[in-house]
């Protein structure tokens, strides 16, 4: 997808470079939602950091694992506990009863040390640093 | 019981603040002596619920704190503030007085015991 979109820059018929960041942008945008649902995650982004939230109501945070490699933010999330007990008879189900899996990926490498996870009010917040070596550099020019 | 539609979303449009008006998934199940609802309503808090019974309709009204942008730009999903809205009918024969209720992680717990009259009682069969 991302190769079609460059020989469409640089072949006949080419698009423009802001043309070509808007398909990107969308691309990328479209890797984000995937079990979660595009209702239940956010994502905000800088160029060196970003924040995902994600609404996972009722579970205990200390089951909720978090890793990160590369630009790539991988998240397990356990089913939320069972809240009928006894003998009920149930007249409406909605809520998830099962554990989901959920991959973020980032325009950039992330720093997995400098991440920050908090879990309030049913939220988990993931605040994420851009890796120092990603960075992009200032090349100065010198006129001649 | 009876209600509106799961997950239903409409957007209303304030100065510099948007929020999305959002239907929360919801559990209801009825024990012995009461009825007990379960409503995922991530990022509410004590403070930002409002929970009503009029008429033996439950009314669960519950908003989240506006979205910290901090000078990150929204690239994903929908970032405003979330306004939870959603209504229940009670069967009759409820002690609506005795209402009970309690939100942690994100999820509103309620009980509404039943009345005395309308619990199933054990009716004794005696020998003629």
């Amino acid at each position: 997808m991302v190769a079609r979109r460059i020989r469409r820059f640089v072949g006949p018929g080419s698009v423009t470079p802001w043309q070509l960041f808007e398909e990107l942008n969308r691309d990328f945008s479209d890797l984000f939602i995937s079990a979660v649902g595009s209702d239940r995650l956010r994502v905000w982004s800088s160029n060196d950091s970003a924040v995902v939230e994600v609404d996972v109501p009722g579970i205990d945070p200390a089951q909720i694992q978090v890793s990160i490699q590369n630009d790539v933010v991988d998240l397990s999330i356990p089913a939320a506990a069972e809240d009928a007990e006894g003998n009920v008879r149930h007249h409406l189900r909605e809520r998830s009863r099962s554990r989901v899996t959920q991959q973020v990926r980032l325009p950039f490498p992330l720093d997995a040390g400098k991440t920050d996870a908090v879990y309030d009010k049913g939220v988990l917040r993931l605040s994420l640093s851009r890796r120092e070596d990603s960075k992009p550099t200032k090349v100065a020019v010198k006129a001649v | 019981m009876s209600q509106n539609s799961c997950c239903e979303q409409a957007v209303v449009q304030e100065p510099n603040v948007q929020t999305v008006v959002v239907t929360p998934r919801a559990d209801g199940w009825e024990t012995e002596d009461a009825y007990v609802l379960s409503v995922e309503m991530p990022g509410v808090d004590d403070a930002h619920l409002e929970v009503t019974l009029e008429k033996n309709v439950l009314a669960i009204s519950g908003t989240t704190d506006g979205p910290q942008f901090n000078g990150l730009q929204p690239i994903a999903g929908n970032v405003a503030r979330r306004q939870y809205e959603r209504s229940f009918r009670l069967p009759e024969g409820i002690d609506a007085g005795q209402l009970d209720g309690s939100i942690r992680n994100g999820v509103l717990s309620l009980r509404v015991p039943k009345s005395q009259q309308s619990m199933r009682r054990k009716i004794s069969v005696r020998q003629a």
